[in-house]
């Protein structure tokens, strides 16, 4: 009340913030170091769901790890600009960035099967994952078991003695999630967490996620190639192509009016909906995903887009601001100054 | 259902004994047929080179070796069962009862060696994993070149020369202890040291660089505890089948470096006992060292379904 300034409308100080995130790949001997992300930006506010879209190979997976600094030799990356929760982490050491994973950010990977260790009870992976923090041993049981039961286990008692090759797909990806959750981070980031798991089964995690984000505020950003379930789960959702975002916005912004020519073919190509009277081919977007050893000039995309200009295959467009989202195509650009 | 789970976990345990005692079965039958291939008069053995005819036939006689082939087989087996493995002529002495004083020892020196090469190689495979492509991970792996090619003898006596003759450092030989056993566990072992480090570095590299690992550390797992807990646990299954299907050629060592050391073990009486042609207690030190492996194939199987859940 003694500060009227923050009674008018204020915008939430983003959870995480990523400024011109980059990652190389430099081959072992006398190669020439390739880019696999560039200038990725990324700005999260609390409990806001992000989708991060593309092809194999689009970058989005290196993308998302480079993100935790969790990426190793023959990849590196660097960043002007990683803040998570307030905590700047652009040049944290290898210690502060261990500090900061599990606790502020976690990760859920793509594949349940392999990513818990078939040795240890689910039991001993969680309280061992809860002890980062002083924790006794009774209680971080009783912190695993409230974790089970968030993450929509039954038996939770049972389970914890049990090894991860006893439980199904679905509940190991589960496990996976609660693992993630142990420590209360606030940004989950989700590697295609549904990919290898079964369709109902798919529908649930998928649930779960929504769930849990919405009770505990977390802020999630999955990395997906289905565009289908943006709808349900994201808030948000950023296109991914040739290592470069390619538009960014809102899930209605970008479903309903695509600007970029590729977010436009990227949604054609989606199995139709229509009656099987009128089934047609499905449309496919021309030509290969670019070729990242190659260095190329220009747009990324240029070589198979329909539209492109003679400045496309020349110079790399820059993202634009147009209507609160974000957008790097010489075409719209283009468009916008003409209309301008 | 109590009863039910106890069958259904009682079953393995049966059928691994029954696997058991057929391949006992199996080396004593193989054990008695070469007695027959082998060119030894065991009679002519018994009585030595200035025997008479008369002499040779009443120990054949009292040996029963006038006996058709398949009584002599069925009494032998029986006599196996009850841990009678007749007697030798060169020490004058119920084999068993050399056998079971010998054992120990060689018991020892086998349990010694399997710790160092676990040990060591375990260490200098993990360390040359993390440390993997540097000058350690180099070192470690020409070091392991190397060593398995030397001769064991060879390296017994390069070692007996410089710590025991040159430095004094340990007894020349014998059985005294602790000192005494130190250089032929490590002689025994040093083969296994390579090959360990080569396996661990190759498993735990592989955990390494797995999805468990990438994990652990994006929960922000202390690096020392992804490498001493999970990496260990992972690596630790196959480096013990390995050891166990390698046992029979450690105690095949373990006959060499007895006798280079003089360590008072089963290598070094079944040495001693193929010198004299004393065939009976060649065969039964045959039989009790593959009981033996047997055994602690038995043990390392045990501790290996116990490392690993999925194998339960």
């Amino acid at each position: 009340m003694t500060k009227p300034d923050t009674l008018g409308v204020q915008s939430v100080a983003p959870i995480l913030v990523v400024e011109g995130l980059r990652t190389f790949l430099t081959p072992d001997r006398g190669g020439v170091t390739i880019p696999l992300v560039e200038r990725f930006d990324l700005s999260v506010d609390p409990g806001e769901r992000w989708a991060i879209v593309g092809e194999s190979g689009s970058g989005k997976s290196i993308a998302a790890r480079s993100i935790m600094c969790l990426v190793d030799p023959p990849l590196s990356s660097t960043a002007d600009r990683i803040e998570i929760g307030g905590l700047d982490l652009t040049d944290a050491s290898r210690a502060a960035w261990r500090n900061v994973r599990g606790q502020r950010i976690a990760m859920i990977l793509q594949d349940p099967l392999t990513a818990l260790s078939p040795v240890f009870t689910v039991g001993n992976q969680l309280v061992e994952t809860i002890r980062r923090r002083p924790v006794s041993v009774h209680d971080a049981r009783d912190r695993s078991l409230d974790l089970l039961r968030q993450v929509g286990i039954p038996d939770p008692a049972l389970r914890l003695n049990a090894y991860p090759h006893e439980l199904s797909g679905g509940m190991r990806q589960r496990i996976a999630i609660a693992l993630a959750l142990a420590c209360e981070p606030q940004v989950l980031i989700a590697d295609e967490p549904t990919t290898a798991l079964d369709v109902t089964v798919q529908a649930q995690i998928l649930e779960l996620l929504v769930t849990l984000s919405e009770k505990t505020g977390t802020a999630v950003v999955m990395i997906t190639h289905d565009i289908g379930i943006l709808p349900e789960f994201a808030h948000k959702v950023a296109v991914m192509y040739g290592g470069r975002l390619v538009e960014t916005g809102t899930v209605s912004q970008v479903l309903n009016t695509p600007l970029h020519p590729y977010t436009q073919a990227l949604l054609r190509a989606r199995p139709g909906r229509s009656s099987s009277a009128e089934r047609r081919r499905l449309p496919v977007i021309g030509g290969a995903p670019p070729d990242l050893f190659r260095m190329q000039r220009g747009c990324p995309f240029a070589p198979r887009c329909e539209a492109a200009l003679s400045t496309c295959s020349e110079i790399k467009p820059e993202r634009a601001m147009i209507d609160g989202r974000r957008v790097a195509c010489h075409l719209v650009t283009s468009s916008m100054g003409t209309a301008g | 259902m109590i009863a039910l789970t106890v069958r259904q976990s009682a079953a393995p345990i049966v059928r691994r004994i029954g696997a058991m005692l057929l391949t006992l079965w199996f080396v004593l039958t193989l054990t008695f047929v070469l007695t027959f291939a082998i060119p030894t008069d065991p009679a002519r053995a018994v009585a030595g080179p200035k025997a008479t005819q008369e002499q040779l036939e009443t120990i054949r006689l009292s040996l029963r070796l006038d006996e058709p082939m398949a009584v002599q087989y069925v009494r032998y087996l029986a006599s196996a069962a009850v841990l009678d493995l007749g007697y030798s002529h060169s020490q004058r002495r119920p084999v068993s009862d050399i056998l079971l004083e010998r054992l120990p020892y060689t018991a020892l020196l086998a349990v010694s060696a399997i710790m160092f090469q676990l040990i060591v190689g375990g260490a200098l495979g993990l360390w040359a994993a993390v440390r993997s492509g540097g000058l350690f991970d180099k070192v470690v792996f020409v070091g392991a070149l190397v060593v398995v090619a030397l001769p064991q003898f060879w390296v017994g006596l390069v070692l007996l020369f410089v710590f025991g003759f040159k430095l004094g450092w340990f007894p020349l030989g014998g059985a005294s202890l602790p000192e005494g056993l130190v250089l032929p566990a490590l002689t025994l072992g040093l083969a296994g040291v390579a090959w360990t480090s080569r396996i661990v570095r190759a498993t735990a590299s592989e955990a390494l660089a797995s999805n468990i690992v990438l994990g652990l550390r994006g929960r922000g797992i202390a690096p020392r505890r992804i490498v001493l807990k999970h990496v260990v646990r992972l690596a630790a299954g196959p480096i013990l089948s390995v050891l166990a299907l390698d046992l029979g050629l450690l105690l095949g060592g373990a006959v060499l470096v007895e006798a280079v050391f003089g360590w008072p073990g089963m290598g070094n009486t079944a040495f001693q006992a193929l010198q004299q042609k004393d065939l009976p207690l060649i065969m039964g030190s045959v039989i009790v060292g593959s009981i033996f492996v047997l055994v602690i194939n038995a043990l390392l199987d045990t501790a290996r379904v116990y490392l690993d859940p999925r194998t339960r």
